[in-house]
C-alpha cells in the first residue's frame, strides 16, 4: 500500500528489549520510556510513528523512548497530518488529532 | 400489634429499596460497561476495552441502539488489534444474527473491520436457519470454563428432544457443554415433530441457551385392511379397527400390530413421513390351531 513501509524483524523487536540488552552490554546509557496515545476524531487514519506504519484505526498506543517522535496520520480523501511529539520519561501523552477531508 | 406492623412495614420498605437498587445496578452495569469500554478503546487500551465491551453488549442490559452498535464496532476493532480476527468474526456473526441490517461505520472504522463485517454478513446469510423454531438467549452472568471458552445449553421443554452439534457431540437438554467460541450448527429432533437445524454462536465467557419449539409433524395416513377384520395397535396403543379406511399416524418410526382373538397377530415396523399416505393392502390373519 502507498506510504506503508516494511518493518523488518529487527525493527519490529520491541524497543524496550533492545534497550535492555544495550544496557547490559554497557554500550548505551539507560533508556527511559514514555507512552504515546494517539486518538483521532472525525474518522480513522493510517497511523505511523517514526516512519513505521502502526495500524489503521482511530486510536493507537505505543511505549517509546523519551524524546522527539514523528507522527503521521494519513487517509485517502483526508488531509495528511505530520507532527512531532516530544515524550518525557514516565509520561503518558495523549495526542488527539482531528481528521479533515480535503486531500485529492 | 401496631408496633409489629410498623416494624414489618419498615422491613418491607428496606427490602424494596434494596431490591430496586440491585435491579438498577444490574441494569446500569451493562450500559456502564459499554460506555467505559468505548472510552478505553479511545485511549487504545484494547485489553480493558475488550473486557468491558464484551460485557456491555449483553442484549438484556439495554436497547440495541447507536451506543450498542458503536460498542460492537469498537470491540471488533480492539479484538482485531489484538490479532484475534477469528474471535472478532464470531462476535460479528452473533451480532448480525440479532441485527441483520446493522450498518457498518466506514467513517470511523478501517478496512480490517469492514472486511470482518462483510465476511460475517455473508456467513449469516448463508447459514440455514429454521426460523421461528428456536429462541436464543445468552447468560452473561457466570462465565463457564476458562475465560476463553463459552457454553451451549439446550433448554428443557415440554417435548423431549434430542440435539447434537452437526458433525460432533450430542447435547443433553439442560446440561451446559463447554465449547470454544465459534458458530455451531445444531440439529434438534423429537418424536412426532419436524426436525430443526439452526446455527448459532458461542461467545467467550457466555452461555448460549437455545429453546426449540419444534413444529408438530403433519400426520401420515395409514390404509390397511385385514381378513378377517382386526384391532389396529400402533406403538402399543389401540387406535381402531381394520374396517376403518384410514388411520392418522404421527410421523416417525411406528410399530404396527393387527390382532384378533384366535389369530396370530401381525407385526411390522413402519416409517411414517409427514403427509404420507401409506397403503399396506389386505393382511391375512392366520388362525391359531385349536
Amino acid at each position: 500500500m502507498e506510504g506503508e513501509r516494511l518493518v523488518t524483524s529487527r525493527q519490529a523487536r520491541p524497543l524496550r528489549q533492545r534497550a535492555y540488552y544495550r544496557n547490559r552490554l554497557g554500550t548505551a546509557p539507560a533508556v527511559q520510556f514514555g507512552v504515546l496515545v494517539v486518538r483521532t476524531t472525525g474518522g480513522w487514519a493510517r497511523i505511523s510513528v517514526d516512519g513505521v506504519f502502526r495500524r489503521e484505526g482511530s486510536s493507537h498506543r505505543d511505549s517509546l523512548p523519551a524524546g522527539p517522535h514523528t507522527l503521521r496520520l494519513e487517509r485517502a480523501g483526508y488531509v495528511t497530518i505530520d507532527t512531532t511529539v516530544t515524550l518525557q520519561a514516565g509520561e503518558t501523552r495523549l495526542v488527539t488529532i482531528a481528521m479533515r477531508q480535503g486531500n485529492p | 400489634m401496631m408496633r409489629l406492623t410498623a416494624t414489618a412495614a419498615r422491613f418491607i420498605l428496606v427490602g424494596l429499596i434494596v431490591l430496586g437498587g440491585t435491579r438498577t445496578l444490574a441494569a446500569q452495569t451493562g450500559r456502564e460497561a459499554l460506555a467505559r469500554g468505548t472510552e478505553a478503546h479511545e485511549f487504545a487500551d484494547f485489553e480493558t476495552a475488550v473486557r468491558l465491551l464484551s460485557r456491555g453488549l449483553d442484549p438484556s442490559a439495554g436497547p440495541r441502539d447507536a451506543a450498542w452498535s458503536v460498542g460492537l464496532h469498537k470491540l471488533v476493532d480492539a479484538v482485531i488489534a489484538q490479532g484475534r480476527r477469528p474471535l472478532a468474526d464470531v462476535w460479528l456473526r452473533w451480532a448480525l444474527r440479532l441485527e441483520p441490517e446493522l450498518p457498518f461505520d466506514s467513517v470511523n472504522f478501517a478496512s480490517a473491520v469492514k472486511e470482518a463485517f462483510d465476511a460475517a454478513r455473508a456467513a449469516v446469510r448463508a447459514s440455514t436457519q429454521d426460523q421461528g423454531l428456536v429462541v436464543a438467549a445468552w447468560e452473561w452472568g457466570d462465565p463457564v470454563g476458562s475465560p476463553n471458552q463459552g457454553a451451549l445449553r439446550i433448554a428443557r421443554g415440554e417435548v423431549e428432544l434430542s440435539a447434537r452439534i452437526e458433525g460432533g457431540a450430542t447435547l443433553l437438554p439442560g446440561v451446559d457443554r463447554v465449547l470454544a467460541p465459534g458458530s455451531y450448527t445444531i440439529i434438534a429432533t423429537a418424536e412426532g415433530r419436524l426436525p430443526a437445524r439452526v446455527t448459532n454462536e458461542v461467545l467467550p465467557g457466555i452461555t448460549t441457551v437455545l429453546t426449540f419449539n419444534l413444529a408438530p409433524a403433519a400426520p401420515g395416513l395409514l390404509y390397511v385392511a385385514s381378513r378377517p377384520w382386526g384391532m389396529v395397535v400402533v406403538d402399543g396403543k389401540r387406535i381402531g379397527y381394520t374396517t376403518i379406511a384410514a388411520h392418522r399416524l404421527p410421523a416417525g418410526v411406528r410399530r404396527l400390530r393387527i390382532e384378533r382373538d384366535g389369530y396370530f397377530p401381525f407385526d411390522t415396523t413402519l416409517t411414517v413421513l409427514p403427509d404420507q399416505r401409506l397403503r399396506l393392502g389386505t393382511i391375512l390373519l392366520r388362525a391359531r390351531s385349536r
